[in-house]
């Protein structure tokens, strides 16, 4: 007798229903060492019971008698994985050790005659060669033998891990809409049912709309969103609204919402798509707003600030530009147009080389370059050519605007006519040199009306001589400190140390060096110019013909020192003849210099005859050397 | 032969004081003119001229000493209180002299001028700016 489940089924029948593996495992399985013994022997309500279950589609197993013997159908090995078949026929415990108590709880369970229902229960099986988390609901219930009492448990396994997964996967997702929605406080959300017209939407959008948030929540008609729209914007929206619903296409419109309570308005910008039923009607309406007040503030700051740079840059009367970091005109203001009759038309960054004059381009454009390169302030005259067509004198200057790294990100400049005040000052030269001219003529002529005079008085030839030569040296000191046009200034114009190089060149001789001058210079101007020459004319004359400048190898030393608010000079002679103090007569020449140092510049002077040569110690006040100090002590006093 | 010099000169006491001392020097004054007319009269007795810029009849001085020089074979010294006025300076003149001059830099100036003219050594005054053109035009 075939130790089967089927033991009266032809040998046709049992072929087919051995087709179900597992039905064919019972049937194949060694039973006869295993606890529950050989097939036959099993009771009828087992026999029965298995039969029903292996029929079944649902998943089932079978814990039978006090060690849980497993026995499953197809559907339960499906279950099993990678488990199935070394489990069938197997202690429960020793099936799956991994949930050996659950088992045993369930197993004890079933043998007292008790059933439990347990939904979406996890257990961690290994089941793919790993253990994971699995989800099932899983149905206990006994079987019963023929005297009522149990013969073991049998469970109906139904599988949840895939919705369950799906569920946490959707919460996961709808966790994170909610943080980035609720994280915002400028996106609101809606959703409408264009059906039935009601828009209901979340918080934040209740905000934006000054809505009720539960009603907002609950659904509201359309008509009472569009009640908050501006007026000057709500036929405009509902336009956009009415062709998105019609086409099925995307909404994408910006409007203003004004509180019906307090008044306040926010921009906002609404996106959404309408979703077309099979009919294409549109039945759904979901979207988003943003609040977009502050980007709008900003804008209208930037344009308001650019409103008044304009407006500022165009009452200046110079003319104003600007430029990108790299130096491409983006700007002018409208004097630029109106002195250069350029078209407004015309690009910016174009015709701007052509109206400096050809002569000024290639330093204005060296100029330019040389500060678009180091960042330096750029500054030049030039000429720039006139709408009337004529060139005119103007001053261009330019900065940097920096970023918070000290990049330049732009130049503003400016261009001003300065032509009125440059020919002025070309003027004033020309009159001034002029001038100059003229009283270099006069000492000509003093110089020929003392030369000739003295023709006619052969007796005072050394006194004429001496005069003119006196004449001569203020000449100089007038040469010397004539105003000099700005641009070309002279070198060390208005120093001490320059005047007396002049005075005394003609001692000086190439290759010898007669004249040295050491230690500080000193700044001097037109008033003690005068006096200082005449000084300096009386001790060379008197060192030519009785000091160092009358020998071949003497020379003189100069040097100069501050001391406090006195500036000293020592002025000392070497290499001449042996001198003496001259104590007969107080000569002219000597007077000269009292008259000079100490009349004129408030100062003193002390001669020396020292053994190797004269010296004579000059100290003036600072202040009577030049005009500013003596504006300065007497703002101080 | 002794050399005969022109002064061209408006500054009657200057221009005086010029011919006494050119003639204290042993040189021969051919007469001072003050202005263009009279300066090209007296031009074909001249070797040198010392000629101003500025003169009766305005700044004249430049296109006189370029007539003297290229026209008349003059050697040609300029003497004027604004020496800038000639710029480069003139072509076939010899340099130029800033006034007011001492009587030692006039005497060395018309020394010069005269050695010039005899193609002899000399120095110039150090105040005396030489034109770049060292070679007289048809000389």
């Amino acid at each position: 007798m075939p130790r089967s489940l089927f033991p009266a089924a032809s040998p046709e029948v049992r072929a087919r229903l051995e087709q179900s593996p597992t039905l064919k495992l019972i049937n194949d399985f060694d039973w006869a060492t295993s606890l529950l013994g050989p097939i036959p022997d099993w009771p009828e309500s087992l026999k029965g019971a298995i039969r029903v279950m292996m029929a079944a589609a649902s998943p089932m197993v079978m814990m039978v008698g006090p060690d849980g013997v497993l026995i499953y159908n197809d559907s339960y090995a499906e279950f099993a994985g990678e488990r199935h078949p070394a489990i069938f026929g197997q202690p429960a415990l020793e099936a799956w050790p991994e949930i050996a108590d659950f088992n045993a709880d369930k197993i004890a369970m079933g043998l007292r005659g008790e059933t439990i229902v347990l939904r979406d229960q996890e257990l961690v099986l290994n089941r793919h060669g790993q253990p994971e988390s699995g989800w099932m609901d899983l149905h206990y219930s006994p079987i019963l033998n023929n005297d009522g009492l149990p013969l073991g448990t049998l469970c109906l396994v139904h599988e949840t891990t895939d919705r369950i997964m799906a569920e946490r996967a959707l919460a996961r997702s709808e966790e994170r809409l909610s943080l980035a929605l609720g994280g915002s406080t400028l996106i609101g959300t809606w959703d409408w049912d264009v059906t039935r017209n009601i828009v209901t939407a979340d918080d934040k959008f209740a905000q934006l709309y000054n809505l009720d948030p539960l009603h907002a929540g609950l659904g509201l008609p359309m008509d009472d969103l569009l009640n908050v729209v501006h007026p000057d914007d709500a036929e405009r929206v509902r336009v956009d609204i009415q062709a998105a619903l019609n086409g099925g296409g995307h909404l994408n419109t910006e409007y203003r919402v004004v509180s019906p309570i307090t008044g306040e308005t926010h921009w906002v910008i609404a996106t959404g798509r309408a979703r077309l039923d099979a009919e294409g009607r549109a039945e759904r309406f979901p979207g988003v707003v943003v609040d977009v007040s502050e980007q709008r503030r900003v804008a209208a700051a930037l344009e308001e600030s650019e409103l008044r740079f304009r407006t500022l840059a165009n009452t200046m009367p110079q003319m104003v530009w600007s430029t990108l970091s790299d130096g491409t005109h983006d700007y002018y203001n409208d004097r630029w147009y109106e002195f250069t009759g350029l078209a407004r038309e015309q690009k910016a960054t174009e015709g701007w080389v052509d109206v400096y004059h050809p002569d000024d381009q290639e330093r204005a454009a060296a100029t330019w370059q040389h500060s678009l390169a180091t960042g330096e302030e750029y500054k030049i005259e030039h000429r720039l050519r006139h709408n009337s067509g004529d060139y005119r004198w103007t001053l261009g200057l330019a900065l940097p605007v920096r970023d918070q790294d000290g990049r330049v990100v732009r130049w503003f400049g400016t261009l001003t006519d300065i032509h009125e005040t440059r020919l002025a000052a070309e003027e004033r030269e020309l009159v001034a040199q002029e001038l100059s001219h003229r009283i270099k003529n006069i000492f000509a002529v003093l110089i020929g009306i003392v030369s000739l005079s003295a023709r006619s008085r052969p007796e005072v030839k050394s006194f004429a001589d001496e005069l003119r030569q006196r004449i001569y040296a203020l000449g100089e000191a007038h040469d010397f400190v004539r105003p000099h046009h700005q641009s070309r200034p002279p070198e060390n114009q208005g120093s001490l140390r320059s005047l007396l190089e002049r005075l005394l060149s003609p001692y000086r001789e190439i290759g010898q060096e007669r004249v040295t001058f050491i230690g500080e210079d000193a700044e001097i101007d037109d008033g003690a110019a005068t006096p200082l020459a005449l000084l300096f004319h009386e001790l060379a004359t008197n060192s030519a013909k009785y000091g160092a400048f009358s020998s071949g190898d003497g020379s003189v030393s100069l040097t100069g020192a501050t001391e406090g608010d006195k500036y000293r000079l020592v002025w000392k002679e070497h290499g001449g003849p042996a001198v003496v103090e001259d104590t007969e007569t107080i000569g002219f020449g000597t007077r000269v210099i009292n008259l000079s140092v100490e009349g004129q510049l408030r100062g003193q002077v002390t001669r020396l005859w020292e053994p190797d040569g004269l010296r004579v110690d000059i100290v003036v006040p600072v202040d009577a050397l030049r005009r500013s100090a003596r504006l300065q002590s007497q703002v101080g006093t | 032969m002794t050399c005969k010099i022109l002064v061209v000169e408006d500054e009657i006491f200057v221009a005086t004081e010029i011919e006494y001392v050119i003639e204290e020097m042993g040189f021969e004054s051919v007469g001072i003119a003050s202005d263009q007319k009279s300066a090209l009269a007296l031009a074909s007795d001249a070797d040198v001229a010392l000629v101003d810029l500025n003169l009766t009849d305005g700044p004249s001085g430049m296109a006189i000493g370029r007539i003297l020089a290229q026209t008349h074979g003059v050697t040609v010294l300029f003497m004027t209180a604004n020496p800038s006025q000639l710029g480069e300076g003139i072509p076939g003149t010899v340099g130029v002299l800033p006034k007011p001059v001492t009587d030692s830099e006039l005497r060395a100036a018309v020394a010069y001028a005269v050695a010039r003219r005899e193609a002899a050594e000399a120095v110039p005054p150090k105040r005396m700016r030489l034109f770049e053109w060292t070679t007289p035009l048809g000389a």
